[in-house]
This record gives C-alpha cells, sequence and structure tokens, in this order.
C-alpha cells in the first residue's frame, strides 16, 4: 500500500510568484488531495472604501494588484457610475476598452514568462519579457505611468490620448505582433513543452461548468462563456468577437488560449482605435455623494470575469466595495486539477492557472 | 449588455433559491457579507447565461448566532467564500463541505472586517450619547414633576399650620389648650387640611417653626424663597 504524506507547496516556492500555500497531500509521487490556503498578504482593501470617498477609492482599486490594475480601477469606477447614473462619454468607454487591452497583452505576455522560466525555457522568459517592455513603453507615452496608471477616475477619463499617440500605439502593437508569432509557434512546435503541458492538469468542460471556472482557465476546457460577448463598455460597437477556447482541457490548451488571446486584443484595439469617436472625455461628477443604493459590475478580467459591486448610503464615502476575482472562483478548480496528478507536474498546473494571489485576497 | 436583478430574501429561503438556480443552470458568481448597525449583511450572485442577467440574493440583517445553511453541496466553488466569509466576517455557515475550520485565511485578528472604522464608531457612540441624554432629560422631568407635587402637598400643610395657628391665637384667651389642638391635628396629617380632629399634644410654635425651617431648607432655594414670601405675605395680611 502506497505511504501518503503531506508536502507542503508555498507560500515561497521558486514558481509563486505571490505566495500561497497548498498542503499537498501524496501517495508516494501522485497527488491525491490539494488543500489551498490564503491570507499571507490581505491588506482589508474593501474595508477602506468606507475611510476614502468615492472618487479617491479609484486609485485605491487600482492597487490591489499590479498586473490587473488598470481593470479594477475600470470595474469600480463602472459600478460607481452606473450606481450614480451617470453615462460617460464613448470615447472615455473606447479608451478604457484599449487600455483594457493592452493589460491583457501585458498580462499574458508576463504570465508566458513566469511559465517558460518555470520549465526552464529561460530564452522564452527573456523574449517574453521583452515583448511586455513595448506595452509598459505605451502605457508610459499614452498615460504617464507604466504599471498604475490612474487614467481612470470616476466619470470618464482624467485626460485624453490623442490620435496620434493612438496611431503609434497601433504601429507598436504591429512589431509586437510580429515578433509574438515567432515566439509562440516556436514555444508551441517544442517538443519539450508539448510533452511538459499536453494531457497535464486535466479538466473536463462538465467540471468547469460545475465549479463555475472563468477566463483562459474555463475556456481552455471548451467553455465560451466571456464578458466581453455581452458587449459593455465599447466591446458593442466590435464588428465581430468571438472567444477564444481550446477543447483540449489541458494546460496546453490553457496556454494556447492565452496565447492566441493577445493576437485577439491587438485586433481588438487597432479595430477601436480606427472607430474612436470625438465625444470627450467626461470628467469627475459633479455629486459630492453617491445616492442610496447597490450596482454591480462584470468586466472580463486577464483571469476572466471579475465582479464589483458597490453599496452607497448617501454620503460621499461607500458602504461597501466587493471585489471578486477570477482567482477567487478558479480556486476550486485548482483543487479538482490537482487531484491525480503526477507530484513534478503541480508547478506546471498551478501556473497555467496563473493565480493572481494579491487580487484574491484584497 | 447583461441586466441585474436583486432578490431580498430571508435566510431560511436562501436554501430553496439556490436549488432552483442549480436546476436552471445558473453559474455561481460570488457570495460576501458586510456588517451594518443592525447584524449582517449577506449576498450572494449568480448569472444567467440564456438571459445575459446576474441576479444577486440579498438577506439582511441576520444576527452573529445565526447558522448560514452552506451551498457547497450545490456549488462546490462557493467553498472559497464561505470560508472566506467565516473568517474575515466570523459568519457561522453549517454543513460546509470543505471546511477549514478559521484556517483558510492566515489572518492575524479574528473577524477583521467587522472592525468599524472610526467614523463609524463616533457615529454609533454619537448616537448612543443623544439616546442617554434624552432618557436622563425624560427622567429628571419626571422627578421635577414628583417634587412639584411634592412641594405642592407641603406649601398645604404649611398653610393649614398657619391657618391653625391663626385659629388658637383667636381662641387663646378662652382655652389655649384647646386652640392648639387643631394646629397639631393638621400638622400631623398632611392631608387634612381640615384639622377636624383635636389632638390632647400639640408642638409649640417654635417647634413648628423649626419644622418648617427643616422644610425650607430641604427644598430646591427658588422655591423655598418663593414659600417664604407666601408665608409672609399671609402674615403680613392676617397681621392687619
Amino acid at each position: 500500500m502506497a505511504t501518503r504524506s503531506v508536502i507542503p507547496f508555498g507560500p515561497q516556492h521558486p514558481v509563486l510568484p505571490e505566495p500561497v500555500h497548498l498542503d499537498l497531500v501524496v501517495e508516494d509521487e501522485r497527488v491525491v488531495e490539494a488543500i489551498p490556503q490564503i491570507g499571507f498578504v490581505h491588506r482589508g482593501l474593501e474595508k477602506l472604501v468606507q475611510k476614502r470617498d468615492f472618487n479617491q477609492f479609484v486609485y485605491v482599486a487600482e492597487r490591489v494588484c499590479g498586473i490587473c490594475s488598470f481593470g479594477h480601477g475600470y470595474g469600480y469606477a463602472s459600478a460607481t457610475e452606473k450606481l450614480m447614473g451617470i453615462e460617460i462619454p464613448r470615447r472615455a468607454e473606447y479608451l478604457r476598452v484599449i487600455l483594457e487591452e493592452l493589460s491583457r497583452c501585458h498580462s499574458h505576455l508576463l504570465w508566458l514568462g513566469l511559465l517558460a522560466d518555470a520549465f526552464g525555457f529561460e530564452a522564452l522568459f527573456n523574449h517574453c519579457w521583452r515583448l511586455r517592455e513595448t506595452v509598459l513603453d505605451i502605457f508610459q507615452r499614452t498615460c504617464g505611468a507604466r504599471i498604475i496608471l490612474s487614467i481612470t477616475i470616476v466619470g470618464g477619463m482624467a485626460h485624453d490620448i490623442s490620435d496620434e499617440d493612438l496611431k503609434w500605439v497601433c504601429e507598436q502593437l504591429e512589431g509586437l505582433k510580429r515578433e509574438y508569432r515567432e515566439i509562440v509557434d516556436t514555444m508551441f512546435n517544442d517538443v519539450t513543452v508539448r510533452e511538459r503541458l499536453c494531457g497535464v492538469g486535466y479538466i473536463s468542460f462538465e467540471d468547469a461548468l460545475e465549479l463555475s471556472m472563468v477566463g483562459p482557465f474555463a475556456k481552455g476546457s471548451g467553455i465560451e462563456h466571456d464578458m466581453r460577448t455581452t458587449g459593455y463598455g465599447a466591446y458593442g460597437d466590435l464588428e465581430h468577437f468571438e472567444p477564444i477556447i481550446s477543447t483540449e482541457c489541458d494546460c496546453y490548451a490553457r496556454c494556447k488560449v492565452r496565447c492566441e488571446e493577445v493576437f485577439q486584443s491587438i485586433d481588438i484595439i487597432e479595430e477601436l482605435v480606427k472607430k474612436i469617436p470625438h465625444d470627450g472625455i467626461g470628467g469627475k461628477p459633479k455629486a459630492k455623494v453617491v445616492p442610496e443604493g447597490q450596482s454591480l459590475v462584470m468586466i472580463e478580467q486577464p483571469r476572466g470575469e471579475a465582479f464589483y459591486y458597490v453599496r452607497g448610503n448617501g454620503t460621499k464615502n461607500l458602504d461597501r466595495f466587493r471585489m471578486r476575482t477570477p482567482t477567487s472562483q478558479n480556486l476550486g478548480g485548482l483543487v479538482r486539477a490537482l487531484q491525480g496528478v503526477d507530484l513534478a507536474d503541480v508547478p506546471m498546473i498551478i501556473l497555467t492557472i496563473d493565480p493572481c494571489i494579491s487580487c484574491t485576497e484584497r | 449588455m447583461y441586466t441585474t436583478e436583486y432578490v431580498t430574501i430571508p435566510l431560511g429561503e436562501l436554501l430553496t433559491r439556490v436549488q432552483t438556480f442549480k436546476y436552471e443552470g445558473l453559474r455561481f458568481v460570488q457570495m460576501a457579507a458586510e456588517t451594518t448597525a443592525q447584524g449582517m449583511d449577506l449576498f450572494y450572485t449568480f448569472y444567467d447565461e440564456v438571459n445575459d442577467k446576474a441576479i444577486t440574493l440579498d438577506i439582511y440583517d441576520i444576527d452573529e448566532t445565526s447558522e448560514v445553511p452552506s451551498i457547497q453541496n450545490m456549488y462546490f466553488t462557493a467553498f472559497s467564500y464561505e470560508n472566506e466569509t467565516h473568517d474575515l466576517f466570523g459568519v457561522k455557515f453549517v454543513n460546509m463541505k470543505l471546511d477549514f475550520g478559521g484556517h483558510f485565511f492566515n489572518v492575524a485578528v479574528d473577524s477583521p472586517m467587522t472592525v468599524i472604522t472610526p467614523e463609524q464608531k463616533a457615529e454609533r457612540e454619537k448616537a448612543a450619547k443623544v439616546a442617554a441624554a434624552k432618557a436622563a432629560k425624560a427622567r429628571k422631568a419626571a422627578e421635577e414633576k414628583s417634587a412639584a407635587e411634592a412641594d405642592a402637598a407641603a406649601a398645604a400643610k404649611i398653610a393649614a399650620v398657619e391657618a391653625g395657628k391663626s385659629a388658637a391665637s383667636v381662641g387663646d384667651v378662652a382655652d389655649p389648650a384647646a386652640a392648639a389642638a387643631p394646629a397639631s391635628a393638621a400638622a400631623a396629617d398632611a392631608g387634612d387640611a381640615g384639622a377636624d380632629a383635636p389632638a390632647a399634644s400639640a408642638p409649640s410654635a417654635d417647634d413648628r417653626a423649626a419644622k418648617m425651617e427643616a422644610k425650607l431648607a430641604a427644598m430646591d432655594p427658588e422655591k423655598a424663597a418663593k414659600v417664604r414670601a407666601a408665608l409672609a405675605a399671609r402674615a403680613a395680611k392676617e397681621a392687619k
């Protein structure tokens, strides 16, 4: 009979950029059960909404996480605008979506670099992070910052991005697309990569549905759920949008989805830049208080569907801000995906889920 | 664009609603809690992919001792939210499939999200102080009312004493002992100003004056002054 033992994985581990702990119950080399524990970087940022007024809090929301920063500000601002009954100009909506798609490119390039580094493909890691710099340079020129952009405000955008800059963004992305295609083709045709990823961390379509999984983790199992299909923001103005899915249900499928999403994001940005209207960017609302009531907004972050909820009490401070990030939703899938796998595959599986612990703990 | 709907339900209806949603194929989105002055609010969100609708179940004002049924049997992914809500808000869940026993979030303080802000604390303390001041004012008003009634009774006694004294001085020539009797009866029975029951042993005028002084000393100074003035006026009138 196999010996059963518990191996602690994390909170500090070479493949984990953020602290999460897993107790891996193993029989010989096979994982029987994985028990997660989080809370190492819990900051109580949701509670801070009671001390900062609704205009200030957008900057707090952006600081929940460095990778999903823009999306959090976007989600919070949208939920607050919805509660206050503010309709922002279309140009502001377009700019937000363009920046959100750039954030997706930045997040996926960062993730691919980390994955490559985890299985020793360091040349790929270097190239991914070099290409990511292109996106960060775009942020720097258009927003004045590289990570925490602070361009979103409740009621619109803090400043405009000129048409010349948007044209320059498209030129930069054209170059990025060409180079990224070469990298992706190299990666997916590499024997070692296929060996490490194909058939590993299998999550069936039924399980993904049962566990309400979101983002590339779910799309890699054939689930077509993507909030962008609902047409929020400027997504409704796209000629055509179809989520990228894969039906192999393994780590390789999840990687393919993420890599293809970068190309899709670049296409979306190019289309929106061509169509962007010139009706202003809005500004801070005249109202000094948020009315009583509640509102929620769901957007598609790089890791999947994110949920933002605000509750107003008739003062300048909100009663409650709730942020549910994709990683929280995918923890059930992570636990399921790790059952029955080889111990050596655990880092790969965790990385293909791309957990964001800062977002999860807030 | 998706639509949103908020439904307020009692805690007892939660499982039935969630079972219906599961049967209808809704996707579980999230659950969360919030502390209020009245207790705790819970809200569960589900997403209807067919109609692109987000439905939120609001459960308001559950108290700290309430036991919330777990929905993990229907939506396993709720385990992270239920354990989080337990660890951060102290909400008690029952029948949890995966229960971390308070060790899912590695936080140093129990239920850190229930700690209220200084502003909230100040607001609640201010409200408590206002309520206490209101109660104290009501209590003082009641006391003053009863004191005024007692004063009125005392004034009536004094009047009775003075009346007895006048009667005694009128009959002093004939029978001093008989004249003192009505005054003594008036002093003995405060409620009986008529003093129709004569008594054999009556206190002297000095005793009565001393008793009156003691009463006046115990009174509110303003009222005592008024009583003194009234007595003096009466005495002057009678002297005329």
